[in-house]
């Protein structure tokens, strides 16, 4: 079954920049009170390779895809990049919330996150190529 | 201070009133070391609020950072969004007759702990019958330290609570009898 890419895209749109400004507003706001006491830096350093990539990725194709009204997407390609996205940024999301229950110190919960998020992330980036690849091989039919 | 333990006659008594005082404060783990004429006493390593009171048990004897003992919304979003650094303190009461100065090195947070396990688990003998004399002074040497995000604990100096704080936020003033 088919959807609209144009919907599609929004619909990630809308995601991506609403977890990026949630993310940002929440890191803004822990390195201005002190949260990471003189190693803000790291917070930021840790926050922009997370979710920018993608995020840029999104933004230029939302506004660069031409003809994105007139072609169709995979809906299960659709739904696996938004779910993993969902995943993903719920999963960033949860590193800076839950650090204030445990022991282990700012910046070192950000760091072994690193651990899992890379990957994670990877894997976020393949969907999204092979929902635009999927996309593009539709248009030619 | 120490009044209702009088008469003491020797450094032993001084030593059951400071057992007895920080016993009933929950300092029930205690170091000594030979000084001149006299000894001193080393409690274990707490950890304080920023106010100079003790935590509650587990966190009190912990070293570790401090997390949320009782989860509220305004204590977990405060901890999400500012610095919580630890405090932490260890307490050496110097019983001598013999005048002293510190020596001006700093203690490292490390050496503090191992104070503790450095020491003799009970007063000696020797020590304990030695006579109270009208010039035995116990002196108490508060350490406070702290430790915060990305940086290693330190001593804090100066502490910005004073002693006489600290040992009534800690209970032990008015353990040992000392006037409000």
């Amino acid at each position: 079954m088919k959807l609209p890419l144009k919907q599609c895209q929004q619909w990630l749109g809308v995601l991506w920049l609403t977890g990026s400004a949630a993310l940002f507003a929440l890191v803004f706001l822990q390195s201005t009170l002190g949260h990471f006491g003189d190693n803000a830096s790291a917070a930021w350093s840790w926050l922009l390779p997370t979710i920018l990539p993608t995020a840029s990725l999104i933004v230029t194709a939302l506004f660069k895809t031409s003809d994105a009204e007139s072609k169709t997407v995979d809906r299960f390609l659709f739904r696996l990049a938004f779910l993993l996205s969902l995943f993903y940024l719920g999963t960033v999301v949860m590193v800076l919330l839950l650090q204030p229950l445990t022991a282990t110190a700012p910046t070192d919960a950000l760091t072994h996150s690193s651990v899992y998020l890379g990957p994670f992330q990877g894997l976020v980036a393949s969907s999204f190529g092979a929902f635009f690849g999927q996309t593009e091989a539709r248009s030619n039919e | 201070m120490f009044e209702k333990h009088a008469p003491l006659k020797t450094l032993g008594n001084l030593n059951d009133a400071l057992i007895s005082g920080l016993e009933s404060t929950g300092y029930f783990d205690r170091s000594y070391y030979p000084v001149p004429d006299g000894f001193a006493l080393a409690t274990h390593l707490e950890q304080i609020s920023a106010d100079g009171a003790s935590k509650a048990p587990p966190a009190r004897w912990s070293a570790e950072a401090p997390r949320l003992e009782h989860f509220s919304l305004s204590d977990y979003v405060r901890a999400l969004l500012t610095a919580d650094p630890g405090y932490y303190r260890v307490v050496v009461f110097v019983v001598t007759d013999v005048p002293f100065a510190q020596s001006g090195a700093e203690p490292t947070m490390d050496q503090a702990q191992k104070w503790l396990g450095g020491g003799l688990n009970v007063l000696p003998a020797s020590i304990a019958s030695t006579p109270f004399s009208p010039n035995t002074v116990c002196t108490a040497l508060i350490y406070e330290f702290t430790q915060s995000e990305s940086r290693h604990p330190a001593l804090l100096l100066p502490s910005p609570l004073d002693a006489h704080t600290h040992l009534v936020k800690s209970g032990l003033w008015n353990a040992f009898g000392g006037n409000p």
